[in-house]
């Protein structure tokens, strides 16, 4: 249950970025959630309202995307989407395989508008 | 696919300032970003590393749920270890479980985490000036009780210890693969009430943790049986002669 820090993270890093954007205002948040990152989707978005007043995200909608596992074999060179508690090559069954997505939790985008169509 | 890190993303940071707006009304714009969210809990356990480097101590992370025996562990294995140690013991309340180890002689220190299911590395870096780094071989770090969120955090230590008791199920690493597919060494603890619980196997367990592509060392053992012990502590020696010269041997 440390979804509540990483909302604050996430707000934390789209506020560095908006930064760069005067005059811009954050709609949406786009954000990679992977399968073995120990963090519940559901919860960072029933979170994310409660971390953001009072920052540049208030208002702001999150998107999340759900990244499942992805290995790639040192042994046969095949990429593949694997379930998170079976890790190793679907193709040859090496257990000589490396996590190549699903391990973490991105920030990946922000969907900015004008200050001027802000209602 | 990405090809300057892996991550699996559709894009690189390369190809970062020629990407489009997508499907975007016109008066917004989309901005590609990529950033860890663990990426300033990162930052810290990378200066607590280097630390710990510095000064040859060897620091490793206990991590599992809650009652598998990670404090009487501890107990029984600092004495029989020819190392200096010392503990950090992360709980959400109460300081029960230092006191416990800190019997034992190592200096031991509580980190109260209130609500956090979980250490983080800044909560490490606040404990070090408690701790005397030149006079310490080995630290240990007894994580808070979880099998979910102190995956997620780096501490800054150099291995992690994943412990399953054996009044737990034993396809835990099958349930928890975030945190023992991370995990550099799993122990199977309370090994002496095996012969009262038939359902759990331990070959089992490991084999769970064979499919998670680890191939960590699986150890069997119980603090009450101190023989049991001896091919942790042996595990232990070898991997703070390793680090020691690691850094000796590192290039400047």
């Amino acid at each position: 249950m440390h979804e509540l820090a990483l909302c604050r993270a996430l707000i934390t890093s789209a506020e560095r970025e908006l930064a760069n954007h005067p005059g811009r205002q954050l709609r949406a948040l786009q954000v990679s959630v992977g399968a073995l990152s120990g963090c519940e989707p559901d919860l960072l978005t029933h979170l994310f309202p409660h971390a953001s007043p009072d920052t540049s995200a208030a208002g702001a909608k999150l998107e999340i995307t759900f990244q499942p596992a992805r290995v790639r074999c040192t042994r046969c060179g095949q990429e593949a989407e694997v379930a998170p508690n079976a890790l190793c090559c679907p193709a040859c069954g090496s257990p000589a395989v490396q996590l190549i997505a699903g391990d973490g939790v991105l920030l990946t985008g922000l969907i900015l508008r004008e200050d001027a169509h802000v209602q | 696919m990405c090809n300057e890190c892996g991550c699996g993303l559709p894009y690189s940071p390369a190809a970062r300032k020629q990407r489009l707006p997508a499907e975007a009304p016109s008066h917004e714009t989309v901005i590609a970003v990529r950033e860890s969210l663990f990426g300033a809990n990162e930052a810290i356990a990378a200066q607590n590393r280097a630390d710990f480097r510095r000064h040859g101590v060897l620091v490793l992370n206990l991590m599992s749920s809650p009652g598998s025996g990670k404090t009487a562990l501890l107990e029984a294995l600092i004495p029989r270890l020819p190392l200096r140690c010392a503990v950090l013991v992360g709980d959400l309340e109460t300081d029960n479980d230092a006191r416990r180890i800190a019997r034992t002689g190592a200096p031991t220190f509580q980190i109260t985490t209130g609500q956090a299911c979980h250490l983080d590395a800044a909560m490490i870096r606040a404990a070090l000036p408690q701790l005397d780094l030149n006079t310490i071989d080995i630290l240990f770090i007894e994580n808070v009780g979880n099998l979910v969120c102190p995956a997620s955090f780096d501490l800054g230590e150099a291995k992690r210890i994943a412990l399953l008791s054996v009044c737990e199920g034993d396809d835990k690493p099958a349930k928890y693969p975030g945190l023992f597919h991370k995990a550099d060494l799993m122990l199977i603890t309370k090994a002496d009430l095996l012969p009262h619980l038939p359902q759990f196997d331990p070959t089992r367990s490991e084999a769970c943790l064979r499919q998670l592509a680890s191939s960590a060392p699986c150890l069997t053992l119980s603090s009450l049986q101190p023989d049991s012990l001896v091919p942790l502590q042996d595990w232990i020696l070898r991997e703070h002669t390793a680090g020691r010269l690691a850094h000796v041997w590192k290039p400047a």
